[in-house]
This record gives structure tokens, sequence and C-alpha cells, in this order.
């Protein structure tokens, strides 16, 4: 149905000649499930962008075919569709070849009513009348499992759910009838409960509909969940190709096993300290939160202590009140009731985007050195020193000093970031989506030092994430917050 | 209807306000209307008779306070100097600066909004960079010197109108239209230029949006993908601006007014601050003012209509 022949791609910078996509060779079978694994910048979303004809101006084709079989006749018209000019590969698009994307937030249209975008792919592809167009995008809203399809399509997406928006997308994407559907990291932006059912419901689609999906995904459990048969990519080259079962059970590439023992094994240890300093303590917390007159209560009855030396998660789906929690903690919030007990300092924040929260102007050593500034701390070389040492200590080089956060990588802004939370001498930091930014190699790195510095400098910390994989890896208890109750996960 | 509530006393406050300062200005301005009337050949006990007659010697308060109550009841006082109610003497004169004004807004969205959108679709090819410098020049240029321009091209040369040949709207109100155009124009130019770069920018930046990657993914030609999704995210940012121009067309319509030789609200106001005409000035200011107000008023409620995520 789909076969991708010796594929070539780089990108054309001004100055640099960067190569992404180095000669890949892939077919898919109709009503196949393919996963495409590897971390960014490993080409998978490339080669994906290319099948949907989607390439940015500045990426150039080098070599390579990708061929579509757009029929099931016996004679199987194929097209390549490289060799398509704009208008014909128009009528693939959102026709028989369609894409869904990772941010449900940004990736529909905020001021077009969800029915409008639906409904756009058959305004486009087909001449069914205004009643029919109604009737089918009725019929498709349900197919992705929305509820009340009627009052929803004169909906806005900043009235909907992330997990409701991704289905509005898979939705406008399958809405006629594509053979082929191309999901591009789908549920990387969702909490853990949206991400499983947002994978079953592409499991019904694809039995339903015998559409193919080509699924790309750095992780590599979630494809092992859904997927007949992975591509592994790395560095702009497939590395390894097999059935799921037979890439999990005997991996060959080193690269493939990495990728499966980053996958967090869910064990877990027990421990309390209770002999140890307790740094934190909520007792029978309620938070409450003023929407225009509505006092609307967000946790309920919430209590726990953090240990000296300890790891907490907290985990809980989008709007579960964990922001509330965090804000409740760092004293932000002022509508409580309930006792919120600081054994030490207050903690000092990880955020989720290393790229957002490191100011793009000011350099490493400046941005170390802000918080002993502010206090009017220490001479100038005196903070330097400080700041080197700390740089030394998240294990980054001395150089960096001096450089921008543009010239550093994900990995090593993150890093920058826990440096300048432990710049104040606190021992408490409270990571919010701390890795969900980064790849899986590069989480696993911060993952390590997270503990290097849990086990050397006795930090603790409040793991705030949706990702439960991770945080029962790493954490020592984890805590499920929903609607406002928490408990301990078992 | 919250918002109405809460917009309409806020408009009331802000023309309390501009009201009162209106009034401690020409307290504060030298000059004295009793005097401008008789001449300076008056003695000052006429002067002070005058003035007295005039209710000039009561204190600030009790005058504003009468003011208001007259105001508010649809009187809005005499003028000093032509000894006829100021109602008479620029009811006729609003409708054509507010004409004025309306024209101006219409051709700046007229002649913004399809340059832009051609802009951005052949973004950094030559017709983008034409007219970004043409831009850049029509920004530079004060609208009085446009208006003489037009008058040197368009009236002497071409002889397409009248200079001074001011049509009433009572007499003809399609020549009225048209002798306006130009004045309009006048004003419309640099801050269509203004909004081009504004507007521009704006749908570039929509342009590399999410949703418009996915509006390709659904088969959408670059045309419909910036007309059906971008113009009307992009547009959002320009709504705001325009409403903050209001101000601006107003105060330059005033200049204009003379250029072309247009009896609006905006002559009316020059000649009576000169003749301290005070009356006068003041319905003019307060009446700009409720313009202005509503102007923004309308441009929060389109800005709700575009953007639903704005609640009022």
């Amino acid at each position: 149905m789909l076969s991708v022949e010796n594929l070539k791609i780089h990108f054309d910078d001004r100055e640099s000649r960067q190569e992404v996509v180095r000669d890949i060779t892939f077919f898919m079978e109709k009503g196949e499930i393919l996963g495409l694994v590897g971390e960014s910048g490993s080409g998978k979303s490339m080669t994906a962008l290319t099948i949907a004809g989607l390439l940015k101006a500045n990426a150039r084709l080098d070599s390579g075919a990708v061929y579509f079989w757009y029929s099931d006749e016996p004679e199987r018209k194929k097209v390549n569709l490289l060799q398509l000019s704009a208008e014909e590969m128009r009528q693939l698009q959102g026709n028989e070849i369609s894409m869904i994307f990772q941010e449900p937030m940004t990736a529909l249209n905020p001021t077009m009513r969800i029915g409008r975008q639906v409904e756009e792919a058959l305004c486009l592809h087909t001449k069914l009348s205004k009643e029919q167009r109604r009737e089918r995008v009725l019929k498709t809203l349900e197919d992705v499992e929305l509820e009340n399809p009627e009052e929803l399509v004169e909906k806005y997406p900043h009235e909907l759910s992330g997990g409701m928006r991704q289905r509005v997308m898979i939705a406008a994407a399958i809405v006629c009838r594509p053979r082929l559907l191309i999901a591009d990291e789908p549920t990387t932006a969702l909490d853990v409960n949206t991400q499983a059912s947002i994978l079953e419901l592409l499991k019904k689609l694809n039995q339903k509909y015998g559409m193919s999906i080509l699924f790309i995904s750095h992780n590599l459990r979630v494809v092992g969940e859904l997927c007949h048969r992975v591509l592994v990519m790395k560095d702009g080259e497939v590395v390894e190709e097999g059935r799921v079962e037979e890439i999990f059970s005997r991996p060959r590439h080193e690269y493939t096993k990495t990728l499966i023992a980053a996958i967090p094994s869910g064990t877990m240890t027990n421990s309390f300290h209770e002999q140890r300093k307790k740094v934190l303590e909520l007792r029978h917390v309620n938070a409450y939160y003023k929407e225009g007159k509505i006092r609307r209560q967000i946790l309920d009855d919430v209590s726990f202590t953090l240990y000296e030396g300890e790891m907490i998660g907290l985990v809980g789906e989008s709007g579960s009140g964990k922001s509330t929690l965090c804000k409740c903690v760092l004293g932000l919030l002022k509508d409580y009731e309930g006792e919120v007990i600081h054994y030490t300092e207050r903690p000092q924040m990880v955020f989720q985007d290393p790229y957002a929260s490191l100011n793009p102007k000011k350099t490493i050593g400046w941005i170390l050195e802000e918080p002993l500034r502010f206090c009017k701390e220490g001479s100038r070389k005196s903070r330097r020193a400080k700041a080197e040492a700390m740089l030394e200590k998240v294990h980054l080089s001395k150089e960096i000093y001096d450089r921008y956060p543009r010239e550093l990588s994900g990995g090593q802004r993150q890093r920058v970031s826990i440096a300048l939370a432990l710049m104040t001498g606190t021992s408490f930091i409270l990571a919010d989506e701390a890795l969900s930014a980064l790849d899986v190699t590069v989480q696993a790195q911060i993952i390590a030092l997270l503990k290097e510095l849990q086990e050397q400098e006795q930090i603790c910390y409040l793991f705030v994430s949706h990702d439960l994989d991770v945080v029962n890896m790493i954490c020592s208890r984890v805590l499920v917050l929903k609607d406002g109750h928490v408990n301990w996960l078992e | 209807m919250k918002y109405i509530i809460k917009k309409v006393t806020g408009l009331i406050i802000a023309l309390l306000i501009v009201s009162i300062l209106a009034f401690l200005a020409f307290e504060i301005i030298p000059g004295d209307p009793a005097r401008t009337i008789l001449g300076t050949e008056a003695t000052d006990a006429k002067v002070e008779v005058l003035r007295e007659e005039m209710g000039l010697n009561r204190p600030l308060h009790e005058r504003y306070g009468k003011w208001v109550r007259d105001f508010v009841t649809g009187d809005m006082g005499t003028s000093y100097y032509y000894q006829e109610p100021v109602k008479e003497m620029i009811g006729d004169k609003i409708p054509i600066t507010v004409a004025m004004t309306v024209l101006s807004f219409v051709l700046i969205l007229l002649v913004s909004i399809p340059v832009s959108i051609l802009c951005v679709r052949y973004e950094n090819r030559w017709i983008d960079r034409f007219f970004l410098i043409l831009n850049q020049v029509t920004m530079s240029i004060p609208p009085f010197f446009i208006g003489i321009i037009f008058t040197v091209v368009f009236g002497l040369t071409f002889k397409w109108f009248t200079p001074g040949g001011y049509i009433s709207y009572k007499d003809d109100f399609g020549g009225f239209l048209g002798y306006l155009i130009l004045p309009s124009l006048a004003i419309a130019l640099p801050r269509a230029a203004m909004t081009v770069k504004m507007f521009r920018s704006s749908l570039i930046a929509e342009m590399r949006q999410d949703y418009v990657r996915t509006a390709y993914s659904r088969g959408n030609s670059p045309w419909r993908v910036l007309m059906k999704h971008a113009v009307r995210n992009g547009i959002l940012p320009v709504i705001t601006f325009l409403g903050m121009m209001a101000a601006d067309i107003i105060a330059n319509s005033i200049v204009i007014e003379q250029v072309f030789g247009i009896p609006g609200i905006g002559r009316t106001l020059i000649s009576s601050i000169s003749k301290r005409d005070y009356p006068v000035v003041e319905a003019v200011i307060v009446l700009i003012a409720v313009v202005i107000l509503v102007l923004n008023m309308i441009v929060d409620l389109l800005y709700q209509k575009l953007d639903k995520r704005i609640e009022l």
C-alpha cells in the first residue's frame, strides 16, 4: 500500500547542510499499524512529513521514491508521491492520506468551530450536500467516541479537554476515510489515562475501517502496545525492523536494547524513613479556586509528609489539582484550609520546558548567579566560583558559564535549570514535568543526575508528572491525585 | 448584558473626567471670553458687567454643575460669540466629521487587508518587498501633506474635484461622499501603511502555527489556508490597533478639514478655541470623546465575536 524507497532528505540552512534522513527503505501493508521509533532528530518526523506532502521549504529531497497504491483494484494503481504536482498532492491530502499531530492544543484552529474543522476535508474532497456532510461529521464524531456530537460541532477548541481535542483531530483526519493515517506522536502531550484511551481508539479505527496507520513515537512502550511492526530509527537510518514481539524479545541492535532498557520497569521500593527529618508536611488541606462567583473545591483533605532525601512522585490527569497542590506547596495559594508546614526552606522549581524557562538573552553564568545577586550574597568572584562549582555538580563543563541557552542542548539546559534551583542552597526541589520535554535517552541521564543529587546531597523532590512509568521508576512513593483526593499508589 | 452595563458606566465616568479637565483647562489658559466679545477697546468696567451677565464670575463648581445639568437635558448652552445655541452650531457639522472618520476607517481596511494578504501569500517575493518599501514611505508622510499633494494633483491638474468646492450632504449626498474620499484617503493612507505592517507580521506569525500545518494536511491550497484559517486569527491584534487609532483619526481629520475646506466639527473647534468660545469647545470635546469611546466599545465587541476565548 505504501513503499518508501531509498529516501534521502537534508536541510539547507545558509551555512550548513544537515542530513536528516539517509537512505530509508520500508513498506506498509494495507491495514497494518507500523511504528516508527526513535529520538528527536532521528528523522522519523521528517519521513512522515514527506509522505504527507508537508515538508518545509528548507528541506531538500536528494533522492528516493514514495509509492502509494490508492486502489484495491487488481490493476493496483500506484503513484510516486514525490513526483506529483502540488495540486495532485492536495487531492490526496486529507482524502487518502491524513495526518494527526502531537499538540492537540495548537493543532486545531482556535477561532473555528469544531464542526467546521471536521467538515473541511469533506468540503475539499467530496461533492456531498450540506446535510450529507453534517450527517457524516456527526457519524465520525461518534466513531471517535465523543459524546453529544450535535452540541460539540458548535463548540470551539478551547472549550474541550486535551483528550477530546485529540479525538476531534482524529475525526477531522478520518472523515474522508483515508487509506493511510499518519500519527505523529499523537499521545505524547496527553496524560496517562487519556493516552491509553487514544491508543485504544486508534486500534478500533484500524480494525473497523481497515485503515493503515503509520505511528510515530519516541516511546517504545506505546508503540509496543499498538503496532504490528516496528522500525527503529537513529540518525536518519533504520537500524532495526521487525514484528513487535521479535523486537522486544530479541533486539539485535545496541540502540534498540538501550531503548528497551529505558522503558521504566515499574519496580518500586517502598521505604519510609521514619528516623529522617521532615521537610514538608501537609495536614488536611482543602484548596479552593474561584471561578467568577463560584468557589470550586480543588483539593479535598490532602495530607502527606516529605522526608529529607526522599523523592515523592505526584501523578494525576490534567485538571486533577496537580498545579493547585504545587501552588499550595510554594505558598502561592491564598484560598486554602488546613496546614502546610515547611520544616526547611521553600522549594525551588525545575520546569518542564528547558527552552522557555531560561532567559535567552543572558549567559548561563548570569542566570545562575541571579538568585545570589538578588540576595546580595558574596562578591563577584565568589558568586562566579559558586556558579562554576554548581555546573560541575550537574556534570556540565565550566566553559558553559559564558554561553547562552540557545547554544546548549535540551538535556544541558535542563541540567542548568537544576543547577539554578540548587544555587540558593535549598535541599528541596519541586520538579514540574521536568522530564516530559526530553528524549528518552536524555531523560535517563537527567534521572541519573537527580538520583545522584538525592543520594550525595540529600536533596528531596516532589516530582510532578503525568508519566506514571517514569515516576514509578524513580520515586520511592507515588501519590495519585484524582478529583482532588490523594491516594498512595500501592 | 453585564458587559454593556460595565461599559456604559465606564463611559459616563470617562466623560465626566474629560469634561472636568476641559473646564479646568479653560480656567488656566489665558484669555477672557468677555474681552474677546467686546474687543480690546472696551473699558474694564464694561467687561466686568458682561462677565457678570455671562455668569463667568460665579465659582467654577457652580458653573460646571449648571453645565452638566443642562447637558444632560440636551441643552449644550449658548455660544458666547455668536449668541446661538451650541446644538444648532455643531448639529449639522457632526455628520460631516463622523462621515469622514468612518470613511477613513473603511479605506484603511479596504487598502490594508488585501495588501497584507498579498504580501504574506508572496512573502519575500518582489511584490512583498515592493509594498514594504512603499509602506515605509507612506507611513512617514503626514496626512496634511498628502492632502496638499492630492489637492495639487487631483484637484488642480486632473480637475477631479474643485478644491474648496465642498458639497453639502443636504444638497447631494453622493457628491458629498465623493468630495470626502480624497481627504479621507489622506488620513487613511499612513494609517493603512501602519496597519499593513502590523497585519502582515501577525499573519506571518499565524502561518507558522501548528493549526496551519493541520489545514495543509487536509489538502487546503495555500490561498485557502490563508483566507479560511490564518486571516481570522491574524486580524485580532489589528482590530485592537484600529480601536486605538480612532482618536488619532479624529485628530487628523481636524487638520485635514482645514486643508480641504470642509466645514466639519474640526474647523468649528479651532475657531472656537481662538475666540474663547468655551461652551462650543466643551461640547465638541465631549462629543469627540463619546465617538472615541463608542468606537472602542465596538472594537471590543467585534473582538469577542471573532475570538470566543475572550470573555467580556
